[in-house]
């Protein structure tokens, strides 16, 4: 990279270690939200998105999907939809829907979707990392099998998630999955459609990412 | 395209202009109330409130007190995840430097998120200045650039202006739009535009809420998704952040991002939280190619060499400050003619633009203490105020360690009268004796109270002072005692 | 949620300082009278030390530190015994509770010294409601009142419930709510003169907020506070009985001739 690099770094790191001695601090932490019940906490998951403005839906288990999917099309009238191909649910996606809407595969690199992503694709479909019952919270760890883009671009995002991955906070859920020892190239938390209250601080939905999020909560095998 | 400009130098006139303005003052009166109720409903709990200011207190001390190591385990972690890391001394670095990476990409459209950084070194007027288009897509941004001017205050940027306003800027600005006062349609509006933008954008261009050391990642906090966008769609995206925004473990960040949501608009979290760990790798299929982390220093290491003004540097920007400024409701943000306006802009800025231009800033407080009440981080601005005012006073002789600006405002007739005034507090006799005549003499004499009577009348004085008055009630309660009386 | 809230009280003693404060001095002798009728009924001796003058606050918030310094050094060897010091401010509480250490906190002669002081230093209302315990026998017609609460009183020491709790025990006084009541009237020392047009704005609607409350007195236990307020209304020609008294002007008027 051909960027003209002065000494900016040495000068600056001169400038802090010039400090002297710096106070100790103090150790304390604060608790974060917990569940009494995996009840509790799939109730409060449900509350929270749905106060975000998210809709919804609750399955008894995973045979369920299919209809569900193939019902919220004919609600929703959907034509055009993407999903990934390696995803946990891509498989009953496909299977839901194929023979109901132009279902297309995030095979290509974006560059080529890029066009039909913003122009021509009504909903976009992917599975959950995890989900945070405390805040509504849908974890994503996008990868080449459902990219970045399928939960941002489509005025419709539809994710599923199973119960069991719902866990208290954010906090937990850093510590239990190792976090720490290194992160994909972009994990993303989604609370909700995108929104925005700049103008008058009324609130509007679908400022840029998707104006619809529905989330499929799988309670049960 | 020149931006509207404000000058901190300039500011009572600037507020002067701002409180004649009734349509302004109703704007921020509205929007101030909203945010205040906001986060009053998000800390129902003070007991929570309270242990969770005191651990994000102690986390950015801590990370502060690391930070020289913190920023070289950042560097070195990023660098690990592919992300280019650069630094910057001062604004005009920055832009440089950012403008080299653009230019190196041939490319001359960009898209920006919201990143008040950028603003600080007035990012947008350098780049248009080589050609470069650089579009807001924060929508507050959006609106305010289309206006010709500068963000009013740090996350809600369009807050001076009502929807009508807006409306009006569309219809000047954007074709074929169908004149509405409809919010959703304005945002739709604004939607539309904007993506236009984002398909065409070449570099995409961020501010950075925590960058974590341990891990090399960058959080961005946003509700619209323009944040996703700047850094998803094109090919590469560069970061801007000031040197005091790295956090030492990811665990810090539940916590800070908890806060800021909850301080800043009454959010329990945002709709996106962002961590960027790197450009794309094989095998994925989107993300940017190219991910740069410019860190930029301007003024904060000075800020950073005293230990009572290095805690300007643990906000983490959430504008609660501002939010219960009894003097930003009324001013606004754009009076202070500072990126940063409002109590915790009266702070920062003085390391920015030395004390010199910003001396009006420093007392334009009524030391009320609102802001540090809800600081999420516990910033006792109102101290840091004191100290400022006192730097912008001390003599040229008793710098240290040196602040830019430092006895701008020193006054030789302002620090006679101040030591008059103390000589005189510490000699009681002739105190109480100056204070008797003068609440004898004020009736006959033409008190001057300058700026006091322009909307008061002069204080009612006492016909005597308390002190005449202990005096007479002690010779009187002993002639009761002495004639056996008593109460 | 204030710092200042946790404050453990000492059990109410034999002998107090009593602490004037300037404006006071100049503007309200009665009320400072009121104040030492209020706290004698309660058992305790006042000490009036002549020699005090101003807690050095004005110069300390203009950026005068080492004037403030020299007067706060004065005030402070004033009171020998360590009685409590009752201060008749909320603001000059404050300096002396909060600033005073501060001021010193790089001092090695005077900083333990500060800190002891500033341990000895309460607020009249915070004195009367928290230590006193007072209790309070309303003796006037019915009425209504409106408290303005400083924000130092608020802020630096957290105890702006306690004028509140002692009008609360005047059982034919209606304590009545003004809107915005924390937010501040203004005044702010010399920002009322530096920035006189922001003052302004802020005392116009303090003013406003209050009478709108209805209420048919104001009255509040800080000077700064008042003379601001009141200045503004005598200004607009609304002073009337509605103009600001001091707190401990009011309780005594509502309760001589009770009994402790």
């Amino acid at each position: 990279m051909a960027v003209s690099n002065s000494n900016a770094k040495q000068n600056i790191m001169q400038r802090l270690a010039a400090v002297s001695a710096l106070a100790p601090t103090n150790q304390t932490s604060a608790n974060a939200w917990q569940a009494s019940s995996p009840e509790q906490a799939l109730a409060r998951f449900e509350q929270s998105l749905m106060a975000a403005h998210a809709d919804v839906i609750i399955l008894e288990n995973a045979k369920q999907l299919s209809a569900c999917l193939l019902e919220l099309q004919q609600q929703h009238q959907w034509q055009t939809a993407l999903y990934g191909e390696g995803g946990e649910w891509s498989k009953v996606f496909s299977l839901a829907l194929a023979e109901h809407l132009q279902l297309n595969h995030f095979l290509q690199p974006f560059e080529q979707l890029k066009t039909a992503l913003f122009d021509s694709t009504d909903v976009t479909f992917t599975g959950c990392a995890a989900g945070i019952a405390d805040t509504g919270t849908l974890v994503l760890k996008p990868s080449a099998d459902e990219p970045r883009s399928l939960s941002l671009i489509a005025p419709c995002h539809v994710a599923v998630i199973k119960a069991s991955q719902i866990v208290d906070n954010l906090s937990q859920l850093i510590s239990e999955q190792h976090w720490h020892k290194g992160l994909p190239s972009n994990v993303v938390l989604i609370s909700g459609p995108s929104k925005t209250a700049d103008i008058q601080q009324t609130l509007a939905y679908g400022a840029h990412g998707p104006c619809q999020l529905i989330v499929i909560v799988i309670n049960g095998e | 395209m020149s931006v509207q400009h404000y000058q901190a130098s300039q500011f009572k006139q600037q507020a002067s202009d701002a409180l004649a303005n009734q349509t302004l003052r109703s704007n921020f009166r509205g929007a101030m109330d909203y945010l205040q109720q906001k986060r009053k409903d998000a800390f129902s709990d003070p007991q929570e409130l309270a242990q969770l200011r005191e651990h994000a207190e102690n986390i950015r001390q801590r990370c502060l007190s690391k930070l020289p190591q913190l920023l070289e385990q950042l560097e070195k972690n990023c660098q690990a995840n592919g992300i280019q890391v650069h630094w910057a001394e001062d604004a005009k670095q920055a832009q440089q430097l950012i403008a080299e990476l653009i230019q190196s990409q041939g490319a001359t459209k960009v898209v920006k998120g919201k990143s008040m950084v950028t603003e600080e070194i007035e990012l947008n007027q350098h780049l248009e200045g080589l050609g470069i288009e650089c579009v807001e897509s924060d929508m507050g941004e959006y609106i305010v650039q289309l206006a010709k001017e500068t963000p009013s205050h740090i996350i809600m940027p369009a807050i001076h202006k009502n929807k009508q306003q807006v409306a009006d800027l569309f219809q000047q600005h954007i074709k074929d739009f169908d004149y509405t006062l409809s919010v959703d349609k304005l945002i739709q509006t604004g939607r539309e535009a904007l993506r236009t933008k984002f398909k065409q954008a070449e570099v995409g261009i961020s501010g950075v809420n925590f960058a974590v050391a341990e891990t090399g990642t960058l959080c961005l906090v946003e509700n619209e998704g323009n944040g996703r966008m700047t850094t998803t769609v094109p090919p590469v995206h560069i970061a801007v952040t000031g040197i005091e925004k790295v956090v030492e473990f990811l665990s810090d960040v539940p916590p800070l991002f908890s806060i800021l949501t909850r301080s800043a608009t009454g959010q329990h979290i945002t709709t996106y939280f962002n961590m960027i760990s790197g450009p794309r790798r094989a095998p994925e299929r989107d993300g940017p190619n190219e991910v740069h982390l410019v860190l930029l220093d301007n003024g904060r290491s000075q800020a950073y060499a005293d230990e009572a003004l290095r805690k300007t540097l643990q906000c983490i920007r959430c504008g609660a400050c501002m939010n219960h400024c009894p003097v930003y409701t009324r001013v606004g943000g754009h009076a202070y003619g500072t990126t940063y306006p409002g109590p915790i802009g009266k702070i920062i800025s003085p390391h920015l633009q030395g004390l010199a231009q910003t001396s009006d800033l420093v007392t334009a407080s009524s030391l009320c203490g609102a802001c540090e009440e809800v600081c999420p981080v516990k910033i006792p601005i109102p101290s840091l105020l004191q100290r400022l005012r006192h730097d912008a006073k001390l003599p040229a002789a008793e710098q240290t360690p040196s602040l830019k600006g430092q006895a701008s405002a020193a006054s030789w007739t302002e620090h006679t009268a101040w030591r008059m005034w103390a000589w005189l507090s510490t000699h009681p006799s002739i105190y109480n004796w100056a204070m008797a005549v003068g609440v004898k003499l004020a009736k006959y004499l033409p008190m001057p109270m300058g700026e006091w009577t322009r909307c008061r009348n002069k204080p009612e004085l006492a016909s005597q002072t308390f002190h005449q008055t202990m005096k007479r009630r002690a010779s009187k309660s002993l002639t009761r005692s002495a004639t056996g009386g008593g109460r | 949620m204030s710092e200042t809230g946790l404050r453990i009280y000492p059990s109410k003693p034999s002998k107090v300082y009593f602490y004037a404060t300037c404006l006071l001095d100049l503007l309200d002798p009665d009320g400072g009278l009121a104040a030492i009728e209020l706290i004698e009924r309660e058992g305790v001796e006042v000490i009036w030390v002549e020699k005090q003058s101003c807690c050095g606050q004005p110069a300390y918030t203009s950026g005068y530190q080492e004037q403030a310094k020299t007067v706060a050094l004065s005030q402070m060897g004033l009171f020998p015994k360590d009685y409590p010091i009752v201060v008749m401010s909320g603001s000059c509480a404050g300096m002396m509770f909060k600033h005073y250490p501060h001021l010193f906190a790089n001092d090695d002669i005077y900083a333990d010294q500060a800190e002891a002081f500033a341990e000895r230093v309460f607020e009249f209302s915070e004195f009367l409601a928290h230590i006193c315990r007072a209790k309070l026998h309303d003796q006037g017609p019915l009425t209504s009142v409106v408290l303005h609460t400083s924000c130092s009183g608020r802020r630096e020491l957290g105890i702006h419930a306690s004028s509140q709790a002692l009008l609360s025990q005047l059982d034919k006084v209606e304590l009545k709510k003004a809107e915005y009541e924390s937010e501040c009237c203004g005044f702010g020392g010399s920002f009322s003169l530096r920035h006189s047009e922001i003052s302004q704005a802020m005392v116009e609607d303090k003013a406003r907020h209050l009478q709108g409350s209805g209420a048919s007195y104001l009255v509040s236990a800080d000077w700064g506070c008042l003379a601001n307020i009141n200045g503004h209304l005598a200004y607009r020609g609304e002073a009337s009985r509605f103009n600001g008294q001091h707190l401990a002007s009011f309780l005594w008027q509502r309760t001589k001739g009770a009994k402790a």
